[in-house]
């Protein structure tokens, strides 16, 4: 065999390799290059119909305006909001009630740290009829101030059965309740996880509980995948928050990391996070929005990210 | 696939008039081998591609030990697009059989690791406000990743291959299919008004891949 043999063979095998890997990939860089309707027609095959809002009270013409304009293109059906002390009566957004959104209600951290948290939650009951799933806390081993209080997850999950039992007791039927989602680098928010199912996750009636994870990395999806597709088969999934903080990057994620994230997590939803982060108060946070300068509305237009012009149609 | 089978069984012996120019008189030798791996096919509804690449460390003895007539050692990277998993290390034993042109070898060996996740999918079936229905399909995981801290993250099986070879003291070129023998998880959901309802089965595969390879000697 000679040199010259064997480098023609490896520069076959190269271009060889190459071509397949372009024919074949589900991704390949072809597929980018598309035309507008065929990203359009991508975004709304992997979107799924549920994002993010604040309810804090503010910029309430302005999620009128998007919420209706997404509810009417038929690229929203239900949001996620938390509930603390400034909503504790019932949601400031009406119109999540009137557009007949879905809502997924998170019970805030702070309010897991109460010594009577089944009072807490009859009072978050009756105030928010309209609300069927609640999401047990929001990221609690690693979203807290280190100056406290924190929540360990051997204490959360004393306090989530609580809750657990006391709505089965008390309200049986009423409520969905997720568990919170972990989240972290690497396998840390599986581990977690893990932890959970050791301290008696799976103790807990798939009937009556959903598994749920905050995951902006398809690489952190990995980790969750192996304990779902292990530990809890038999227990739905939803993602409560995934997003990218790029609006340049918002249509080319969920073109590729939802479909990933579909097809490791079967999530049942996914989150976008989120509506809108604020015009810049919060920094990097700021490039999750899907819109910006809602303040001004409706004296003045807002900024639409690409991707929800996409969603509400608007090219 | 079977047209790829077919590119590369040619490929072998196509080159193997013109490069094999050197007579391996001694049978023994050891070579390290970079090659390309390319894996097609369906578990039941649910298509897959993977492509990766391999590099090998493979031994073959003088003459046949306990009727075998070498080994090697290697390592695979599926999904070359993402680094976080398919990551495979592999073991396997062979046979090597003269045949006019080329020697034919078959072997078979164990596979261990973090495998892409290009076997997961999910596909929905039903979406409306009461009723959600859809399928999932994955591969089942047996085996710990050290260091990782979660449970059976890591997938072993075992597969059987068979390849043409040609090779030198100096070179070393192989090509052929590979069946690894897979355990899936096929898994339906129904919700109605959030009554939940699973059915999960498991089914043992065969998953054919084809590769090609090319190497020098150590």
């Amino acid at each position: 065999m000679t040199r010259k043999s064997v480098l023609a063979l490896i520069s076959m095998a190269i271009v060889a390799s190459v071509g397949c890997g372009k024919a074949l990939s589900v991704l390949a860089p072809s597929d980018h290059s598309n035309s507008s309707n065929d990203v359009v027609a991508s975004v709304r095959n992997n979107w799924s119909r549920y994002l993010v809002i604040h309810d804090t009270g503010e910029v309430k013409e302005g999620y009128r305006d998007i919420l209706t304009r997404l509810v009417q293109a038929g690229s929203l059906k239900g949001v996620r909001v938390g509930i603390d002390q400034t909503n504790i009566n019932g949601l400031t957004n009406g119109v999540i009630n009137t557009l007949g959104l879905d809502a997924l209600g998170v019970i805030d951290n702070l309010f897991l740290f109460e010594p009577n948290i089944e009072d807490r939650i009859d009072q978050i009951f009756r105030n928010h009829p309209t609300i069927r799933y609640f999401q047990v806390g929001n990221e609690i081993t690693t979203i807290l101030p280190k100056s406290g209080p924190t929540m360990t997850i051997e204490e959360y999950m004393k306090v989530f059965k609580r809750v657990y039992d006391h709505v089965q007791r008390n309200h049986p039927n009423r409520a969905m309740l997720l568990v919170q989602p972990a989240i972290g680098s690497g396998t840390s928010g599986a581990r977690e996880i893990d932890r959970m199912i050791e301290l008696g996750l799976k103790e807990m009636s798939p009937d009556k509980i959903i598994i749920s994870f905050n995951c902006y990395t398809v690489s952190a999806s990995n980790g969750y995948r192996d304990v779902l597709d292990g530990s809890l088969r038999d227990y739905r999934v939803w993602v409560t928050e995934t997003g990218v903080a790029d609006y340049n990057e918002h249509i080319s994620f969920v073109v590729n990391d939802y479909a990933r994230l579909a097809n490791n997590l079967r999530p049942e939803r996914i989150y976008w996070y989120a509506l809108f982060v604020g015009d810049g108060e919060y920094g990097w946070e700021t490039g999750f929005g899907l819109v910006r300068n809602l303040k001004d509305f409706p004296r003045l237009d807002y900024w639409r990210s690409p991707l929800v012009k996409v969603l509400i149609g608007e090219n | 696939m079977k047209k790829i089978c077919a590119l590369l069984s040619g490929l072998i012996l196509t080159f193997s008039t013109n490069v094999y120019a050197q007579e391996n008189n001694d049978g023994s030798g050891t070579y390290i081998k970079l090659g390309f791996v390319h894996s097609e096919g369906s578990i039941e509804w649910a298509e897959y591609v993977i492509n990766g690449l391999s590099v090998e460390v493979e031994t073959y003895f003088k003459s046949n030990r306990l009727g075998l007539s070498g080994w090697s050692i290697g390592y695979r990277k599926d999904n070359l697009e993402h680094s976080e998993s398919g990551h495979l290390l592999n073991v396997d034993t062979f046979r090597t059989k003269s045949i006019r042109v080329a020697d034919i070898k078959f072997g078979g060996g164990i596979e261990w690791g973090m495998p892409s996740d290009g076997f997961s999918h999910t596909r929905f079936n039903i979406q409306t406000d009461s009723d959600l229905s859809y399928d999932h399909v994955f591969l089942n995981k047996n085996s710990n990743i050290p260091g990782n801290g979660l449970k059976n993250d890591g997938a072993l099986y075992p597969f059987a291959k068979i390849s043409l070879v040609r090779r030198s003291k100096a070179f070393i070129l192989e090509a052929g299919t590979r069946v690894n023998i897979m355990k899936f998880g096929i898994d339906e959901y129904n919700v109605s008004n959030d009554k939940l309802t699973v059915t999960s089965r498991d089914r043992r595969m065969a998953v054919p891949t084809v590769f090609v390879s090319v190497g020098f000697g150590l």
